[in-house]
């Protein structure tokens, strides 16, 4: 594991991906809950581990910078960075859908001259439009994508959804679905080459540890 | 007019700097590379040179662009997307060369059809691909490789396995590798199960991802039988020495995939002879690299550098699209990616030694150009004034960049060295080297 560095992303998947490495056996971690260090570092060469915002990891891992990563499918297909991705790990399971009012929903989209989407996702938003022929301006937006329907600055939104409970209090329903996301390790190409053994090893207990937890979910 | 002026004349001042700050502006992708950096290349350019002419390499030099046509003949579509296309005035649609190989391929089918096999090519030269400046990738950056064209044996594979080898080493580099592969494994695996192009793709992608949950749940849906699944979800995990060969070789299904693996132990066996396994990863789960290539291919990668550095390969059915088929094998180091590496390695990159070591004050007249010819001629770099300088502003200059002798040729010579001052008669041309003491 000598010199291993794993990129965690702080937010909604962190507690998952710390339990799983906690359980496997890196006890640094008990205090990334709670301490402001980003570091924490196994002892006698064991994993480094830095946590770091969502849409970082894959940019980290591309570079080297961090050997391996865990970050949600949504982020990494929206960041395309060239990275291995080895392995789902069962948890942060949420859908990327198109939602808007219900007067959208009645509509068909391909036959719409101009839409305009809101969305934290400006390239997998245009890509899925594109793809079939529908031409959208994108409105690139940090948060709060759920109110832009509402204030007219888009007619639809791409965004995530968990229960839909945020959709249905800004008055907005599901209209498509553009993926559905869940966490996963990627690694980065040249270290799955230069460390093969240690990062193998690495997926391989992470692989077991995630088919038995979902093995007792079923 | 004079009163129109004059009111602009504010305006006037803001839109001249504003124009200057775009003159500063650089377009995405492409840079400046100065003094040592400058330098740094040269001699690793020169280095290679040497090299790739020891092996008996000769140098082809190809256009920076040439008709889209051509350059798009071999491109997969990801290089389709890359390229720079422009039309010329009689509306013909031009490229700027995104990849040298196809370049040399139409040079080599086109026009050497009759030379006497195998031709051995190297080039240095940039390229121009407009991809996302981010880990590794520039829209402009220099390659050096080779081609090896007129042999299918696994000789001229090895011998391309081992310049690609010594290339690295006289970089400079140590601690790397070449993952070595073969995309014959995976073509002959996948040619028998009635699969699409397209579908192909798909297993092509997950396998190139690694990301074995979708490999298998694709497969399964592509109604996959259950041997082939098998070996095709063992793919990313054929990875390592000489013993992945011979469990390959079991995991073989047909003519086609055993003819890959038998290929690549004779590389391998070759590349023991020449002393270099110890560099050499087997790895039959990489997919990934240029459309053209038919047989065994690889990838280099340098401790502590996230991105490869190489990457070459066999591609036997590219020259045949221009002319006559004739087998071939290459490979491309990234200038840039090599100098980066080094940094990271801390190595000591090749000593560039760019600063003067002398510096001939003005009004040399006939006698003092006369003394910088000599010492140029004998391996001294000279500079002469051409400022008009004074004394005092000559020897903090020559601080700032490191020269060591500001020379007045005048009746006397002086000369200033570390703060000293040697004065004497004019000397004999053959006395100059007595500097040094």
């Amino acid at each position: 594991m000598a010199g291993i560095t794993v990129a965690l992303p702080k937010g909604k998947l962190l507690d998952g991906s710390l339990q799983l490495f906690q359980a496997m056996g890196s006890p640094s971690l008990a205090a990334a809950k709670t301490s402001r260090r980003l570091i924490f570092q196994e002892p006698e060469g064991g994993l480094r581990f830095i946590l770091a915002k969502p849409n970082d990891v894959p940019i980290y891992v591309e570079y080297g910078a961090a050997d391996m990563g865990i970050v949600g499918r949504d982020v990494l297909y929206e960041s395309e960075r060239d990275v291995y991705e080895p392995l789902s790990l069962g948890f942060g399971f949420c859908r990327l859908v198109v939602a808007g009012p219900p007067s959208m929903a009645a509509k068909d989209l391909r036959l719409c001259s101009s839409l305009r989407i809101a969305t934290k996702y400006p390239r997998l938003a245009r890509r899925h439009f594109l793809e079939r022929g529908i031409s959208v301006e994108v409105v690139p937006l940090t948060g709060s994508v759920e109110i832009a329907p509402a204030v007219g600055l888009a007619d639809l939104i791409v965004d995530l959804v968990e229960t839909g409970r945020t959709l249905r209090q800004n008055g907005l329903v599901e209209i498509e679905q553009v993926m559905v996301s869940e966490a996963c390790l990627i690694v980065n190409r040249a270290s799955h080459k230069l460390h093969f053994a240690t990062i193998s090893q690495i997926i391989n207990q992470i692989a077991s540890r995630t088919s038995a937890v979902r093995g007792m979910g079923q | 007019m004079t009163l129109r002026f004059s009111s602009n004349e504010g305006t006037l001042r803001v839109g001249h700097s504003k124009m200057k700050r775009q003159l500063a502006a650089l377009p995405l992708g492409v840079r400046d590379i100065l003094f040592a950096e400058a330098a740094r290349r040269t001699d690793l350019q020169t280095g290679l040179r040497r090299l790739f002419e020891g092996w008996g390499y000769s140098e082809i030099v190809t256009p920076t662009f040439e008709y889209a046509q051509t350059m798009e003949i071999g491109a997969g579509p990801a290089l389709l997307q890359e390229m720079y296309r422009f039309l010329d005035r009689e509306g013909q649609l031009l490229a700027l060369r995104s990849d040298i190989t196809t370049s040399v391929a139409r040079i080599v089918g086109t026009k050497l059809l009759d030379q006497p096999k195998p031709l051995r090519f190297y080039y240095i030269a940039n390229v121009f691909r407009h991809e996302e400046p981010q880990a590794g990738r520039q829209r402009e950056f220099y390659q050096a490789g080779v081609e090896l064209i007129g042999s299918e044996r696994p000789e001229a594979d090895a011998e391309v396995v081992a310049l690609t080898v010594r290339s690295l080493q006289v970089a400079g580099l140590n601690n790397f590798q070449l993952n070595l592969g073969h995309i014959g494994f995976f073509k002959g695996l996948t040619e028998d199960l009635a699969l699409s192009p397209s579908e192909v793709g798909l297993v092509r992608a997950a396998i190139d991802r690694k990301d074995a949950g979708a490999l298998r749940s694709l497969l399964l849906s592509l109604g996959i039988g259950e041997r082939e699944r098998r070996v095709l979800t063992e793919l990313p995990c054929l990875c390592g020495r000489r013993e992945i060969i011979e469990k390959a070789h079991s995991l073989a299904i047909n003519p086609r995939s055993e003819q890959a693996i038998k290929n690549l132990a004779e590389i391998y066996e070759y590349l023991d002879d020449h002393g270099l396994v110890e560099h050499i990863i087997i790895d039959l789960g990489e997919v990934r690299g240029m459309e053209y290539y038919t047989g065994m291919m690889f990838e280099g990668f340098v401790q502590g550098l996230g991105f490869s550095v190489c990457s070459g390969g066999r591609y036997d059915d590219l020259i045949g699209r221009f002319g006559q088929h004739a087998p071939a094998v290459g490979f491309a180091l990234g200038l840039e990616r090599v100098l980066l590496a080094l940094d990271k390695q801390n190595e000591k990159p090749p000593t560039a030694q760019v600063a003067s070591e002398v510096l001939l004050s003005n009004h040399a007249g006939q006698r003092g150009l006369a003394l910088a010819e000599t010492l140029r001629g004998k391996g001294y770099r000279v500079e002469v004034e051409v400022l008009g300088r004074a004394k005092d502003e000559l020897l903090t200059y020559a601080g700032q960049k490191g020269i060591k002798y500001v020379v007045q040729a005048g009746e006397v010579l002086k000369i200033w060295t570390s703060g000293r001052c040697i004065s004497r008669d004019w000397m004999e041309v053959g006395e100059v080297e007595q500097w040094q003491a």
